[in-house]
């Protein structure tokens, strides 16, 4: 087990927010924050204070679990936790980690937990690596030298022997070869897309076959690195600036 | 009646607090449920048959949750099978007198 993982039931029923409290209690992989009796409450909670989990029934008075879910601007992971089976395409399509049909036993309630721990260790995997690597490089120009953020990078253009980064706040010409520059990047962040771009593919918005959008500009897409390209695209989840 | 593997999971002691809670929200809600019927509120009806579904899996009450499904079902139609409810409580009044038989549990004010 990595860590606690922090939670709220979320259930108008007094009867099941007292059994599903004393089952999250004797599972060591989490640790309850608050059990609420309404979506309003849980809200109110959410709003103040973060938790990795909430346990949730889908059919309450006045709001339901899911319309509850959805409008939360930050989402925690969620597992349904309802009498009815009808929800669950709807759950998973809003990304539930789990659907739970009543009565909740114990080893239900820990297989639920081990997919969250799953989801928890892959999210932070990502994080991870995503702080441990430098998100900048410096690059000279004339007798000075810049530090870039890649979150600044749009896209890199080579010709001959001049490298220009468009970046947004402008363009920045230096001498060098795209070569090099390309070998000293993050290739999880800048993407070879024809001989004379590299990308990043953060702020790519659209790609078809012969050319990617990267914000507004227009970048070709050479056969060469087309194969690659749709790979990435198509495994990663990159997020996008 | 009910089904024992939560109690196993729970342990008596808290399963007997899981079901003097059950007890006495469902009491109220049957009553309510009962007076919304009469006054043909299908609405507010439907809002407690869904509520003592919940609260009946979730201790494992034994098919109470069927013949209530079938009156939600029913409800959401604005249609109640007078035959079925007299069933339905009739049949919490057996879950009464098995819970005060075998667990001591009774109805708190």
């Amino acid at each position: 087990m990595n860590q606690t993982i922090s939670c709220i039931i979320v259930d108008d029923d007094e009867t099941s927010r007292f059994i599903l409290t004393n089952l999250v209690k004797k599972n060591p992989a989490l640790k309850l924050i608050k059990s609420c009796s309404n979506a309003l409450e849980a809200r109110e909670l959410l709003e103040n204070r973060d938790v990795d989990l909430i346990l949730l029934d889908i059919e309450m008075p006045y709001e339901s679990g899911m319309d509850m879910f959805q409008k939360l601007t930050s989402k925690p992971m969620v597992i349904f936790i309802t009498s009815q089976t009808k929800h669950a395409i709807k759950a998973f399509e809003i990304d539930a980690i789990d659907y739970i049909v009543k009565p909740v036993d114990l080893k239900r309630l820990v297989e639920a937990t081990d997919k969250v721990e799953r989801r928890l260790a892959s999210v932070k995997g990502r994080s991870h690596k995503a702080d441990t690597v430098d998100e900048f490089i410096f690059i000279k120009k004339n007798r000075e030298t810049f530090k870039l953020l890649y979150s600044n990078i749009i896209f890199i253009e080579g010709s001959s022997s001049y490298i220009t980064y468009h970046t947004i706040d402008g363009k920045i010409t230096t001498t060098g070869i795209l070569k090099q520059i390309e070998s000293e990047l993050d290739p999880e962040v800048f993407v070879r897309v024809h001989r004379s771009y590299i990308i990043n593919i953060r702020k790519v918005t659209k790609i078809n076959s012969q050319e990617l959008k990267v914000r507004d500009v227009s970048v070709p897409l050479s056969r060469k690195y087309k194969k690659k390209v749709s790979e990435i695209f198509l495994t990663s989840n990159t997020r996008i600036d | 009646m009910i089904n024992k593997k939560l109690e196993k999971e729970l342990g008596s002691d808290l399963f007997a607090q899981a079901l003097q809670i059950f007890l006495n929200n469902a009491e109220k809600d049957f009553v309510l449920m009962n007076l919304y019927i009469e006054a043909k509120d299908y609405l507010n009806a439907k809002q407690l048959s869904h509520k003592l579904i919940g609260s009946c899996e979730a201790v494992g009450i034994k098919k109470l949750p069927k013949f209530l499904r079938e009156l939600d079902a029913n409800l959401k139609k604005r249609y109640v099978k007078r035959d079925s409810l007299t069933q339905i409580n009739s049949y919490f009044e057996e879950v009464k007198s098995f819970l005060k038989t075998e667990y001591l549990i009774e109805i708190q004010d």
